[in-house]
Formats: C-alpha cells, sequence, structure tokens
C-alpha cells in the first residue's frame, strides 16, 4: 500500500459505501445459512412457530441431527457418504492417471492426427453435457452402465475436458530440455513420464483434484439423471429424496441434513481456499 | 526396441483409453443426439423407432408456446447474469484494494460456490418461502400479514426469484475469476496515475477496465450460453413447474418422462447449434480483440 493519505470527508464517504456494500453482501450470504444452523437445533413445533432467524431455544438438541445419522427407516446418510466418496475418489484416480498421460502424449509428441485430436478437444468444451442425456444414457445403457455408480465414475473422469485442458496447459510450461537429458542417458518415454514429468505436475494435479472433487461433491444434475436408484444415491440425491418427502419430515430434520452435507465442504474449503481460486482462474481464463 | 518402437508404443499405450472414453463419452453422444432426433425412438425400444425426417424440428419450431417460454425465461437468467458480473466486478474492485478484512470478505462471498447444489438450494428456498427470512423484513417495513408468494410458479415474476438464487450461487466464482484479472495489472500504473493526478474513477476507467476487458468479455459470453442451459436451480428450487421451466428441463422432461427421445433429441439439436453459434461469435470476436476464448464451464 501507497503511503496513507489524509482521509477527506469525501473519500470517507467513498470508504464506507465500499465497506457497507460488502457487509450487506454478506449479510445476504450469512444469514440465509444462520437460518439453517438454527433451524437444525429447533424441535418441529418450535421450527414452525418462531422466525427462521430466531436462534433456537436449546443449542444442543441434537434430535434432528440423530434422525438424520440413523434413521428409523430407509438408509442413512453415511451410506450416501460412502458412494460419493468411492465414486469421487475412482473417478479422480482415473481422470489424473488418464488426464496427465493424454497431456503427455499430446505435448511432447509429434504424429498423425495430433492437430485433429486438439482441435476436438477445444471443440468439445463448446458441448454442454446437459443437451446429451438421451444419447448419453443410450450409451451407458450399451455399456452396462446405466443406473448405476460407475456410469458417474465413467463421466466424472471420461468426460472432463475442462481438466484435460488444464493438464495440457500446465505441461506446456515444463521445458522439454529435462526430457532431452533424460533420453541421453538412457532414459525410456515411460521412465521421463513417471519420474521426471509426473511430480513436475503434482501443482496440476492438486488442482483438478481438489476442484473436481468439489464438483463432484456438490453436483446434482449427473447422479439426478443416471444414478437416482436409493441404493446408489450420492449425497445430492439423498438430500434431494429427502427434501421431496416433506409432508413427514418436518424441516427442521431436513436443516439438520443440509448441515451435515455442507460440513465437509466448508471445512475442506477453509483450508484449501488457494487451491480453489488459482484453480478456478487457470481453468476459465487462460484455457 | 528402437527409439521410433519406444515412441509409437508411448503413443498408443498412454492415448488407448483416453480415445476410447473420447469417442464413447463424448463424440458419440453428439452424433447419437442427432441421429435420433430424425427419428421417432421413444428412448426404450430401437425397433419401433421409425426415421421420421425433420418433423421433431418442425414440430418444435410450430408449436411456439412451447419452445416461447423457455426462451423467455433464460432472458430472466441472463439479466441475473449481467447483475452478478456487474456486482462481482465491483467487489473484485473494492478487496483489490487490499482494505482491511478483505480477505475475510472473499472468503464469505465465495462460500454458496461451494455448497452442495442441493443444499444451497434448500438453504436459498428458505429465504423465499411464504414464512421466509425475506417476508420477515417485507412485514417489518409493510406491517404484519403482508407475504409476497416469491416462489409461486404460476407467476412469471417467480423466475426473479430463481434468478437471484442463481446470482447468489455463483457470484462467487465470478468475483474470483475478475479478482485473478485485477491481481495481473502492475501496480506502478496505479501509482503513476495517482501522481498525475486521477482519481479511482478515473483510474478504473483508464487502467482497470482496459485491462480486464478481455475476461469480462469472457464471463459475458459464458453466461449467454449458460442462461439458456438453466436447469439445476429451478429443478431444485420449483422443479420446474409452471412458468419457471427452462429448454433443459422440458428437454429431459420430454425425454425422460413422456418417452418422446425423438423430440427431446431435436431440441437438444437445436439448442446446441444455437450454443455453437454463439461460440463461434464470441470466438470471433474475442480474435479481434486477441484474447484467447477457451476453458470455462466451471460455473454457469
Amino acid at each position: 500500500m501507497a503511503r496513507r493519505r489524509k482521509l477527506t470527508p469525501g473519500k470517507l464517504l467513498v470508504r464506507i459505501i465500499q465497506y457497507g456494500s460488502l457487509v450487506i453482501a454478506s449479510i445476504a450470504v450469512l444469514l440465509p445459512l444462520w437460518s439453517t444452523i438454527a433451524g437444525s437445533f429447533k424441535t418441529p413445533v418450535e421450527y414452525i412457530n418462531t422466525s427462521h432467524s430466531a436462534p433456537p431455544a436449546n443449542w444442543l438438541n441434537f434430535d434432528n441431527y440423530r434422525q438424520v445419522l440413523f434413521p428409523q427407516t430407509g438408509l442413512p446418510i453415511g451410506w450416501a457418504f460412502f458412494n460419493t466418496a468411492m465414486i469421487m475418489g475412482c473417478a479422480v484416480v482415473l481422470l489424473v492417471i488418464f488426464g496427465t498421460m493424454l497431456a503427455f502424449v499430446l505435448n511432447r509428441f509429434r504424429f498423425p492426427g495430433r492437430r485433429l485430436l486438439l482441435g476436438t478437444y477445444a471443440a468439445l468444451v463448446a458441448v454442454p453435457s446437459i443437451l446429451t442425456p438421451v444419447s448419453t444414457f443410450q450409451v451407458l445403457q450399451f455399456l452396462g452402465l446405466a443406473n448405476s455408480r460407475w456410469a458417474l465414475v465413467a463421466l466424472y473422469s471420461g468426460a472432463d475436458i475442462v481438466s484435460i485442458l488444464i493438464f495440457i496447459q500446465f505441461i506446456r510450461n515444463i521445458s522439454t530440455e529435462i526430457d532431452d537429458s533424460a533420453r541421453i542417458e538412457g532414459a525410456s518415454y515411460f521412465q521421463i513420464f513417471f519420474r521426471l514429468i509426473l511430480p513436475m505436475l503434482a501443482p496440476a494435479i492438486a488442482t483438478v483434484v481438489i476442484l473436481r472433487c468439489v464438483y463432484i461433491y456438490n453436483d446434482f444434475v449427473l447422479p439426478f439423471l443416471y444414478a437416482s436408484r436409493p441404493s446408489e444415491s450420492t449425497v445430492s440425491i439423498m438430500l434431494y429424496n429427502f427434501t421431496g418427502i416433506t409432508n413427514t419430515i418436518s424441516q427442521a430434520v431436513i436443516m439438520a441434513a443440509v448441515i451435515i452435507v455442507i460440513l465437509p465442504t466448508l471445512v475442506g474449503f477453509f483450508f484449501l481456499q488457494r487451491f480453489i481460486y488459482a484453480g478456478i482462474t487457470s481453468g476459465s481464463v487462460k484455457g | 526396441m528402437s527409439p521410433e518402437q519406444q515412441r509409437m508404443t508411448v503413443i498408443v499405450a498412454f492415448l488407448f483409453v483416453p480415445m476410447v472414453s473420447l469417442i464413447l463419452l463424448n463424440i458419440y453422444p453428439v452424433l447419437q443426439l442427432i441421429y435420433i432426433s430424425f427419428t421417432d425412438f421413444n428412448g426404450i425400444n430401437w425397433m419401433r423407432a421409425r426415421f421420421v425426417g425433420l418433423r421433431n424440428f418442425s414440430d418444435l419450431l410450430t408449436r411456439d408456446s412451447e419452445l416461447m417460454l423457455p426462451i423467455v425465461n433464460s432472458l430472466y437468467y441472463f439479466a441475473g447474469s449481467c447483475v452478478q458480473i456487474v456486482l462481482a466486478t465491483w467487489f473484485a474492485v473494492i478487496l483489490n484494494m487490499k482494505l482491511p478484512g478483505s480477505r475475510l470478505f472473499r472468503t464469505i462471498l465465495f462460500i454458496p460456490f461451494v455448497l452442495n447444489s442441493v443444499a444451497a438450494a434448500v438453504v436459498f428456498r428458505q429465504v423465499l418461502q411464504l414464512d421466509g427470512t425475506l417476508n420477515d423484513f417485507v412485514q417489518l417495513i409493510f406491517g404484519h400479514g403482508v407475504k409476497v408468494p416469491w416462489l409461486d410458479a404460476r407467476q412469471s415474476y417467480s423466475n426473479f426469484s430463481l434468478a437471484a438464487a442463481s446470482v447468489w450461487r455463483y457470484l462467487g466464482f465470478n468475483l474470483v475469476v475478475t479478482f485473478g484479472a485485477l491481481q495481473a495489472i502492475p501496480q506502478d500504473q496505479y501509482d503513476a496515475a495517482r501522481i498525475e493526478g486521477a482519481n479511482d474513477w478515473q483510474s478504473f476507467w483508464r487502467i482497470t477496465f482496459p485491462s480486464i476487458r478481455n475476461v469480462l468479455f469472457l464471463q459475458l459470453a459464458l453466461s449467454v450460453v449458460g442462461s439458456l442451459e438453466v436447469f439445476e436451480v429451478p429443478q431444485l428450487i420449483t422443479y420446474g413447474q409452471g412458468k419457471t421451466s427452462t429448454f433443459a428441463i422440458q428437454m429431459i422432461q420430454t425425454g425422460f418422462q413422456f418417452r418422446r427421445a425423438g423430440e427431446a433429441a431435436a431440441m437438444a439439436v437445436f439448442m446446441l447449434l444455437l450454443v455453437l453459434a454463439l461460440y463461434l461469435v464470441t470466438q470471433a470476436i474475442a480474435r479481434r480483440g486477441n484474447a484467447p476464448v477457451g476453458g470455462g464451464g466451471l460455473g454457469a
């Protein structure tokens, strides 16, 4: 910051407007979350009779949480967490392995069809996946994956173009002199990839893994379309089905479910903010 | 192995799985979508599917009432996106002044973007419900008993509520993108301008805006496409009922619930052509302005 200058009344007013707008926007973000937290500790009767933004009578009333974690009927939410974690783990591992290999070959070798491939990936960014469910469903059915968790693993790892573009962009910045000197010392291409390139891609891998995990955990559309059977439910689908049966479940219980679902991402976000910001900036702008 | 053989082995081994997935999950679905759009396929039985030429497309364009609603609705979301970009730029510029507390504000404003989609919808729905937080404020100002049915899907204005929900959720994304662009501007440009006697307003229009114009344009282009593809927010908050239906919601209903896959595919192809045309236009404009346009698709 440059040297502190005298605050004239005009400047002071500008500062007040700037801070004021930030505070109002922060309230708009936090107030709904506050009501959700407050609601999750209210009894069903209390929830109906008090204002949404009023605090609960008893902050230690964990009945709603108990009902979500250990329901009388139906699958517990832990099952959905397990499904989501499994899908996330498989998809991210496959994406990193094959995405980095693809980026390596496309960037380091010249071969017939290379330009066509690069062009295809660039063009596919423009095809929104929300427009192809009718045919994607047919393909998944043909592969025997329709309505299963494996459909999601395939789509999250295989149909993701943005991550591949991030890998290509990173590998472009790794000097080919490293490859050349390793070649002279007798290293094979496989060794160059696994021993040299892959470790140097660590920042790109971290970025892709974190962005992808956030996306998979939060996504509603793909599981809604391709894996909506209760036993295959991801966290999103279980919460969605939960909110659809409002006549038998108290809103207060739904609020507890919402808090349980968003808690892991909030904790992760506070620790990994830096990576998320960096990933969004590099993934969306430089392409 | 000779070096040449080794080279070929690596290329084939490393490309095999990505190529299979590219063809099966990306290219083939688009081609099959085009094929289905020329048939009366019901989504289940290929044996009964007949080739119907352009009938699905002519039906789509003549039954205008079905097509008009989603097109008008996407305008609400586009308006929302414009507000979102302006607000995000405003906040990004303030945060870039490095005032005390700016990190905290950035974290707070970004929170909705990392929330689970369904959870975010539930959270925002309880704000807009008849007995929700927003109506608590309305009653405070206009007296007890005054309640606005913000989410009444029979009313067109419910789309404003849904667009607002969308702004609430995705503002942080634009904020981070614009903020990233602002940080790339060298500080000495501002120092020089200050010595010349420029005020904040002048430095914004002379230095800041020209430097982030391309990034803002990219965001605008993405939001045009994004507002045509809206699915999640209305599906989760009003279940896309009544006047809140969008193109993607109608297409998915037609294909999966009503089992008219041919018509749904025609809708998708129509939308795909529109999106591609917009994409090419933005590419052309961006090339003239020398901005690489690509990536994206993370938000919207």
